[in-house]
């Protein structure tokens, strides 16, 4: 059938959102569709965001597809005969970071009438879909909270899962992702200045902020890390990643409060290599279970630093966590035959 | 600098509006520019429709770019403070729904409405860019005559020049390309009948439909030309046209007001492969990278004309090869190459 994915992004910006669209685009090739990918560009600006999602909101996309799929919002206000939502987060600075720091605007009765009016376009335009699936089970409970929508998880799997290999469970413990404040590259640092092993660290990523970059850069430098801490702030070839993962000891991801698993820990997974994460992490603990598929620590360096040194000393554990995250990929259908069996239903 | 390609989409259709799309991006990435293209959806029917259109284009908002690129109708609706249009005649062009628009509009006051909204648009979107291009002489005499704006001329260069160098000589004559009646290739296998059995033409490319395909069979059938006149009728890989273009005596091109960056692309496949050209006087832009018997022959529309032009080549390979060498250095010389593209588009 002719399938349109259809997204928002941001021009000349990689990561996650783009990621689902670009690698799932082959795969339902490969199943014998034909599929075009159309790529919208956004920004969220609160000042125009109605505006914008009124342009998507006009799009005729009836007779281009027999179904159409939607990603990163606002793509999913796009109007389709079967319009399948797979919802990766909300708009969040409306919804659940709305009380919080990351939301810059007052709390003013306009700025509450707005976010109530940008709930019920959601709803409404979620409530038309054939069908709803979100990329984990926190935006999954986000969508019955906010929306009163029911949707199904549906865990996006990485690009040729089949190329990712275990060789070595070595010394180093690899931090492979975008290099941003969020992503805490600095707990990982300060928690290598309290480890008690030889244990060494690798992050690797490239980074938006030369600012965050240069801190992390000083940080090790502070601790007097430079022999067990690399910062290899480039965008890695994925040659580089399998081999990197290959022979690392675990690898560890620890953003902030995030919407999904993270691809990292996937990738480490099928590496047969454990992740280290953090209790605040978000949708990290919804695939590695503390003392199954990984270790799940308090967040803070001295719980992280405890971990990295449990893994070190004893190599059969992190052999064995890694062996279950690998079984674990199967266990929540990570897989590409489930996804697009899904998706095409 | 980051840089945004905006064009619209007519979701899976792939043609030369598309492939001149991605060789712009490859070339930008080539020479270190971080470039990506967004195509977005279009529809142009009912007329009504282009209201709806203009009103998304102009919607949309833009982050993270720091130079965009709009290659047409309504793509450069999309507000933003350094735009460039480069108006191509390969991608949807709003003239063309303006000039359908006016001969509705004859009997229907609402299609006269929806054209004057067009052209307000657009008006307004040109005399706000930073800078405003047309890919022929042809697109911008129609933009200077629905929208009175000047765009300066920038012909799309060939998409892989690379590909195209001279392999020899084999003695024949290439008609390669789009096999279209624009194209003319009847004519030129009517001028074979003139020439004597040593003469060969190869007319190699994809029909536009099986009718025309047939139509050029019967006629080579018909005059008992099948060992001279090849038709490879098909789409040729890149390469295998190369090769064809190499080996060429010389390159034929009998396309009436032709334009270089949209179907007559043979004409810049032949300068960069240093074969000599013959096309006709009544070829439009073609006719101003061909100066008559220095670089190729500038023929009558006719048979006979294109006959004794073919038969002047075919005559002697050492003139045939001068005439190609000089319409190299000439062709060089006017820097339709990508990286003079991209700084004009980029500056």
């Amino acid at each position: 059938m002719k399938i349109g994915l259809v997204s928002s992004a941001i021009p000349l910006v990689q990561g996650g959102g783009r990621f689902i669209v670009d690698w799932l685009a082959p795969k339902l090739v490969e199943a014998g569709h034909e599929v075009e990918t159309v790529w919208i560009p956004q920004v969220d600006d609160p000042a125009t965001l109605f505006q914008q999602m009124l342009a998507f909101r006009l799009m005729d996309l009836n007779d281009s597809f027999d179904r159409v799929i939607t990603f990163r919002p606002p793509a999913h206000v796009v109007r389709h005969h079967t319009k399948i939502v797979w919802f990766i987060h909300h708009i969040r600075q409306f919804y659940d970071l709305w009380e919080t720091d990351y939301n810059p605007l007052p709390r003013t009765a306009y700025w509450e009438a707005y976010r109530a009016n940008l709930k019920t376009a959601d709803t409404k335009a979620l409530d038309e879909a054939h069908k709803i699936f979100t990329n984990s089970a926190i935006v999954q409970k986000r969508l019955k909270t906010f929306n009163g929508v029911d949707a199904e998880v549906l865990y996006p799997p990485v690009l040729a899962p089949e190329r990712f290999f275990a060789e070595a469970w070595g010394g180093e413990i690899a931090f492979i992702c975008r290099v941003e404040h969020h992503k805490r590259q600095h707990l990982a640092i300060e928690a290598m200045k309290l480890t008690r092993t030889p244990v060494r660290l690798r992050i690797a990523g490239r980074s938006a902020s030369a600012e965050y970059a240069d801190y992390l850069r000083k940080l090790i430098a502070l601790r007097e890390l430079e022999d067990r801490v690399t910062l290899d702030l480039r965008w890695i070839s994925e040659g580089e990643k399998t081999s990197l993962l290959s022979t690392a000891l675990a690898a560890i991801y620890v953003p902030l409060d995030e919407d999904s698993y993270g691809y990292p820990t996937i990738e480490a997974a099928l590496a047969r290599k454990t992740t280290v994460t953090v209790s605040d992490s978000g949708g990290v603990p919804e695939f590695i279970i503390d003392g199954v598929s990984g270790i799940v620590a308090d967040p803070d360096p001295a719980a992280l630093a405890d971990a990295f040194d449990r893994v070190w000393t004893d190599r059969k554990l992190a052999r064995d966590l890694g062996q279950n995250a690998y079984q674990r990929l199967a266990e929540l259908r990570i897989h590409w035959e489930h996804v697009i069996e899904r998706l095409t239903s | 600098m980051n840089v945004l390609v905006l064009t619209t989409m007519i979701p899976f259709l792939h043609g030369r509006a598309e492939e001149l799309t991605n060789h712009l991006i490859r070339h930008m990435k080539l020479q270190g520019v971080n470039a990506e293209a967004m195509r977005l959806p279009f529809k142009g029917c009912p007329a009504e429709r282009l209201l709806d259109e203009m009103f998304i284009f102009k919607s949309l908002k833009l982050f993270n770019v720091d130079r965009v690129i709009s290659l047409g109708f309504p793509a450069y609706l999309v507000p933003f403070h350094t735009r460039v249009c480069w108006i191509m005649a390969s991608h949807p062009q709003s003239y063309d729904y303006v000039e359908e628009l006016d001969m509705l509009g004859k009997r229907e006051p609402r299609a006269r409405s929806i054209k004057d909204a067009v052209i307000r648009n657009d008006i307004r979107s040109f005399r706000s860019s930073k800078r405003l291009f047309a890919s022929s002489k042809a697109v911008q005499s129609r933009m200077r005559r629905h929208y009175d704006v000047a765009p300066d001329i920038l012909v799309p260069p060939l998409c892989d020049p690379e590909r195209f160098t001279s392999l020899g000589d084999d003695g024949y004559i290439l008609a390669a390309g789009r096999v279209d009646g624009k194209r003319r290739h009847s004519l030129l296998i009517d001028a074979m009948r003139l020439l004597p059995p040593s003469a060969k033409l190869i007319i190699a490319g994809r029909p536009d439909s099986p009718a025309e395909a047939r139509r050029l069979q019967e006629q080579v059938r018909a005059a008992g030309l099948e060992g001279r006149v090849t038709l490879d009728l098909r789409a040729l890989p890149r390469a295998e046209l190369a090769g064809l273009v190499g080996r060429a005596r010389a390159v034929v091109c009998a396309t009436a007001d032709g334009d270089l960056a949209d179907g007559d692309e043979l004409v810049m496949e032949a300068l960069e492969a240093s074969k000599p050209l013959i096309t006709t006087a009544d070829a439009g832009d073609l006719c101003n990278v061909v100066l008559n018997d220095r670089t190729g022959i500038l023929s009558e529309s006719t048979a006979e004309g294109l006959a004794e032009s073919m038969a002047k080549l075919l005559g002697s390979s050492s003139e045939a090869a001068e005439m190609g060498a000089a319409g190299h250095e000439m062709w060089c010389s006017l820097k339709i190459d990508w990286s003079t593209t991209i700084e004009r588009l980029l500056t």
